[in-house]
């Protein structure tokens, strides 16, 4: 007696459907019930003692529990002459009573997740839909064909070979590639191509072919009755076709015969032009009265495969051999969106810069929801050290013509290539440049414009692309800028969001995320304990980096992902926004906050030399006693500002504490040798005060050896 | 969920709860009794509030509400189960069913006299239906808690201002609650305005009774079943309907009937059933009437057990007459089914089905192990 089976027969001897049970033991260890059950049908159909179909008001039902049970779930059969082609029917041979496909997935799983009373109720709920020949429900979708026999599969862009359709059908001849798996005597597989080519090029043929064979595949559509209307095939039923004359007559049902003929004649030209048998893929659309099950059309794929050797082996009457073939989606944007529980509509664009480890990560669990980066930006070359926290693996590019390892190959290649590469297998459009962006021009970075992009992506964690992504050349003529990077070795993550008009800009933004970790001990404790390390990765050469696992930096990547996917899904909130995440002590727990940022005030210079910052923000997302907090960011005397102060002129007091003199003008003057102290490297310094009239300021360039050079007044322009 | 139909067991009275394919709530009639030391019921109350929806607010509610004529037997609990008045005056610590919608005969326009004596139920529907009908006179319109329908036309011109919340005999109509529902169509059969004083006579308290006749969708199936509804009608009105529509069959084909009058004999016949027992003529007009059947019509007689004595309603002798018309296996009497919990029936394709205890409350007193699992994937 297979393990808990007594209980779950008690459970279905109790079944409110269920009237009686009776129960034999298999020879082969497992044990059979035979269940009556009651349908509960309707008054109408109780007194007929029928409803449709031939379904009685009280069906035996057999339930054979192999000895593997509860690991194997139970097989279900009908009573012999239950009616066999009906839709959501298992195939089953003909000497074998009809099952009825009663779940999706294993049984074993439902029985296991739901209990044997709802296996029950999904059998009682089958007989039922038949009896009321509703098996087929509008709101799922028509059932695809049923086969009974061995299907070869093959793969295709169902939206692709769709679109081919003309409005009065049609028929294509169109490239394919076939392949045997499981050596001599293997099944064949194959794949239609001639599509808009991204994803499944050569790359599936050679990591799956172990022999390539000839093919080529038509698809044909039905056309229109001669009323003008669509020739709709609604009768659903059980594929019969074993061959090519088979063939033709279903297109004829399906009113694409016309379109078969042709190009058969193509396929006949073929063989007899070149003499050599090859792999005939045949793809039939039948219209159906809605859309199929789980798509969005009404054209059904129905497709079978030949190997076709002389050209009457395509005539219309010709008794040549084809096989039922089961279709795949491509690898799509569609099919991936579908898999990600996101619905198929466009979504704007973004553009990624720094294909490393974090970008190649967020890129790819982005493309793999159908949302790759339509530009990936990245100076670098791929080494084999990479690919310790890479997305990618070794890939295959070349490695037959020139001998190397797959590793070897994959080395040296740019890391932006590989990663355009692996959006494109995935179906997705992504264009990579070699570029480094700190040190390009501002023509050069006129690349990141596009109208359909809502942010560009900074995955480098370098200042230097940072502070250049926001120098004023460059800021206006850009979408809005997002920036990742990790902390601490992975301890501490972070996504910086510009807001709308670049205020705050990157650049502001991660100024307060600094003083936003520096407030918060334990924050600036995990994102300081752990810094670069040089790791020798081969002769003489070291690699200066973070040091983590690729689990550690996916765990904190991954809901930064999640992140831009609201972005993308929602738009960007017109504010700037942080996101941080913190590892907690327990080593597995990982902490998000969302916080938005405020507009930060700008005092600038007259000759926009010197800009400043300053923003009470702090305030808002930090408790405790008063403090301040700055970070100059030393690129062309910029001064960036955040303080807890909530006063209105809170920038003045986080000036004068940090040396920038605020005062009057008498004052400022008097100390101005204390603004010597924060001199930019670029030898330029401002010293910034409120008189009643506005701010004033001063702007002292200075040698670098500290002494002054030059002491100006300069008007200074406050703005939102 | 399927449409479903909820017989209560009240006794003689009706009080029946039908749920849409739209998920919208028809209740028809109510006989909401109290327990005494001596007597104990069902608790329709209860078994009601688990079977309505609540609103935005909390509020338990029935889309509408059919009294088919202001009889205690159909109306009693009234007051103290839902909310007359205004619905801002709802009160949560009452928690009482709201009606979004009434739906009466006309009797609330009549003067309270000997003929027509009400209950403090039917006092208190009458009062709210007035309040309703005055609201759409001085409005032009009602929103939710404040909406009626009236349905047949009264004496006098009393109801020819009505327009949009007047239903006319004979009527098709799809409204309930301000909407319109593809997934019923209902057909007023009565009451018919009174005529002269004999005619008032004879129309005055049951044989005013709202008939209906509900055509009830079920998924794709528009006419998946019918329910005949006739209140307490006895043999004269049944008479006048199947002159009037002995050419029109259809209106009163069913799948249901809701036996008249809790299975009165005095819906089949003029004889008095404790006088002249077996010599007792049915009405073959009255009988055709109620005989407009579709295979396996089912005839429910909400009553008591029906005894084979003198009793009426409910009454042996009309029993044997309503098995005659749909067989012994099609008529049930709900004080024959085990139990306080109601008889319930899902309204399939193939026409109304008699619903089991459902698997669910098999399953949790029998094992917990079916308690669902949350899906993992790996």
């Amino acid at each position: 007696m297979p393990g808990g089976l007594d209980h779950d027969l008690r459970l279905i001897a109790v079944h409110p459907a269920v009237r009686a049970m009776a129960r034999t033991q298999d020879v082969e260890g497992g044990v059979t019930v035979i269940i009556e059950i009651d349908l509960g049908l309707g008054s109408r159909f109780l007194a007929r003692e029928r409803g449709e179909n031939g379904v009685r008001p009280v069906e035996d039902v057999t339930l054979r529990f192999p000895p593997g049970y509860p690991a194997v779930g139970p097989f279900v059969r009908l009573r012999p002459d239950f009616k066999r082609n009906l839709p959501h029917m298992l195939p089953a041979e003909a000497d074998l009573p009809p099952a009825p496909c009663v779940i999706d997935g294993p049984a074993s799983d439902f029985i296991a997740r739901r209990g044997m009373a709802a296996f029950v109720d999904q059998i009682v709920g089958w007989l039922n839909k038949a009896a009321h020949d509703v098996l087929i429900d509008p709101n799922q979708g028509w059932e695809p064909i049923r086969r009974d026999h061995d299907e070869v599969g093959f793969v295709a862009d169902p939206d692709h070979l769709r679109s081919l359709a003309r409005r009065d059908g049609g028929g294509h001849a169109l490239q394919a590639t076939s392949f045997t798996l499981g050596g001599e005597g293997g099944r064949f597989r194959g794949v239609i191509l001639d599509r808009p080519q991204l994803g499944n090029r050569p790359l599936l043929q050679a990591d799956l072919g172990t022999g390539g064979v000839p093919s080529m595949a038509v698809v044909v559509f039905p056309k229109k009755a001669s009323d003008g209307a669509p020739v709709i095939h609604d009768s659903y039923d059980v594929d019969a076709v074993r061959t090519v004359a088979d063939v033709f007559a279903a297109a004829r049902r399906y009113g694409s015969n016309e379109f078969l003929a042709g190009q058969m004649n193509l396929v006949r030209l073929r063989l007899a032009r070149e003499r050599q048998p090859f792999l005939l893929w045949i793809i039939l659309f039948a219209r159906r009265p809605m859309r199929i099950r789980d798509q969005d059309s009404d054209l059904e794929m129905i497709a079978y495969v030949a190997p076709v050797q002389e050209p009457k082996d395509a005539e219309e009457g010709s008794a040549a051999t084809v096989f039922p073939a089961r279709h795949h989606d491509a690898v799509t944007r569609s099919l991936l969106q579908r898999m990600s529980d996101r619905n198929a509509s466009e979504r704007p664009q973004w553009t990624l810069i720094g294909a490393g480890s974090l970008g190649s990560k967020m890129a790819l669990h982005l493309a793999r929801q159908g949302d790759a980066p339509d530009l990936v930006l990245d100076r670098a070359t791929m080494l084999p050290h990479n690919y310790a926290r890479h997305a990618l693996l070794p890939a295959p590019l070349g490695s037959e013509e020139s001998g190397l390892s797959k590793v070897d190959c994959a080395a040296f290649v740019l890391k932006a290539e590989l990663l355009a590469s692996a959006a494109e297998a995935l179906g997705q459009k992504c264009e990579a440049v070699l570029l480094d962006v700190a040190r390009a021009d501002a023509e050069r970075l006129k690349i990141l414009q596009g109208d359909g992009r809502c942010f560009v992506l900074d995955a480098t964690a370098s200042d230097h692309v940072l502070e250049r992504l926001c120098a004023t050349d460059v800021v206006g003529a850009r979408p809005r800028l997002a920036s990742a990077s990790l902390l601490g070795a992975g301890a501490v993550g972070r996504l910086l969001l510009e807001g709308s008009g670049s205020n705050p800009d990157g650049l502001e933004a991660e100024a307060l995320s600094l003083a936003l970790i520096e407030r918060d001990a334990a924050l600036a404790r995990l994102a300081t304990q752990l810094g670069g390390r040089a790791v020798a990765i081969g002769q003489g050469c070291v690699s200066l980096t973070a040091t983590m696992s690729d689990a550690r930096l996916s765990a904190m990547a991954a809901p930064l992902c999640d992140q831009l996917t609201a972005y993308l899904d929602d738009g960007l909130p017109k504010g700037g926004e942080l996101v941080l995440g913190a590892l907690e002590p327990d080593g597995l727990s990982r902490t998000f906050r969302r916080l938005p940022v405020k507009r930060f005030r700008r005092l600038t210079c007259t000759g926009g030399l010197v800009r400043a910052s300053l923003s009470s923000d702090l305030d808002c997302h930090v408790q405790g006693p008063t403090a301040l907090r700055g970070r100059m960011i030393r690129r062309d005397g910029r001064l960036i500002g955040v303080s807890t102060d909530p006063a209105p002129d809170a920038g003045l007091a986080f000036l004068q504490d940090i040396g920038w003199i605020v005062g009057s003008h008498e004052e400022a003057r008097s100390l101005g040798a204390k603004a010597d102290a924060m001199t930019s490297q670029t030898g330029t310094c401002v010293l910034v005060w409120r008189e009643e009239c506005g701010w004033r300021g001063m702007l002292r360039t200075m040698k670098l050896d500290g002494t002054e050079e030059r002491l100006d007044l300069v008007e200074v322009e406050e703005r939102m | 969920m399927a449409p479903r139909v909820t017989h209560f067991k009240v006794g003689n009275g009706d009080q029946t709860l039908f749920v849409l394919d739209s998920g919208r709530t028809l209740l028809v009639d109510c006989n909401i009794r109290t327990a005494t030391k001596d007597e104990t019921f069902p608790d329709v109350a209860a078994q009601l509030r688990t079977r309505l929806k609540r609103d935005a607010k909390g509020r338990p509610y029935v889309d509408a509400f059919l009294l088919t004529h202001p009889d205690q037997d159909h109306c009693r609990g009234l007051r103290e189960h839902f909310h007359l008045g205004p619905l801002d005056e709802w009160d949560e610590e009452a928690d009482k069913i709201v009606i979004r919608e009434m739906w009466s005969s006309p009797i609330v326009f009549r003067r309270a006299s000997k003929k027509h004596a009400l209950c403090d139920d039917a006092e208190a529907w009458r009062q709210e239906a007035r309040r309703r009908v005055s609201k759409f006179r001085s409005d032009g319109f009602c929103s939710e808690g404040d909406r009626i329908q009236i349905f047949g036309e009264d004496e006098d011109g009393k109801t020819d201002d009505l327009g949009a919340i007047l239903v006319p005999r004979g009527a098709r109509f799809s409204k309930i609650n301000g909407e319109r529902d593809t997934t019923f169509v209902g057909t007023l059969i009565a009451p018919a305005p009174p005529g002269d004083e004999a005619d008032e006579e004879m129309r005055s308290k049951n044989n005013s009774s709202v008939i209906v006749n509900l055509k009830l969708a079920s998924g794709y199936q528009s006419d998946a079943a019918r329910y005949l509804l006739g209140g307490d009608a006895e043999v004269g009105i049944w008479e006048a309907i199947w002159d009037e529509f002995e050419d029109n069959t259809d209106v009163l084909v069913y799948d249901v009937l809701i036996a008249p009058h809790h299975c009165s004999w005095h819906s089949l016949s003029w004889d008095s059933w404790s006088k002249k027992g077996e010599d007792a003529v049915v009405s073959p007009k009255a009988r055709k009437a109620l005989s407009q059947t579709r295979d396996g019509s089912r005839i429910i007689s909400s009553s008591k057990e029906i005894r084979d004595d003198d009793s009426d309603p409910p009454c042996i002798r009309a029993k044997r007459e309503y098995v005659g018309i749909v067989g012994k296996a099609n008529f049930e009497c709900l004080a024959d089914d085990a139990g306080d919990e109601p008889v319930e029936f899902d309204v399939k394709s193939s026409g109304p089905a008699r619903v089991a205890v459902s698997a669910a409350a098999v399953v949790s007193t029998y094992a917990s192990s079916a308690a669902a699992k949350p899906f993992s994937h790996g």
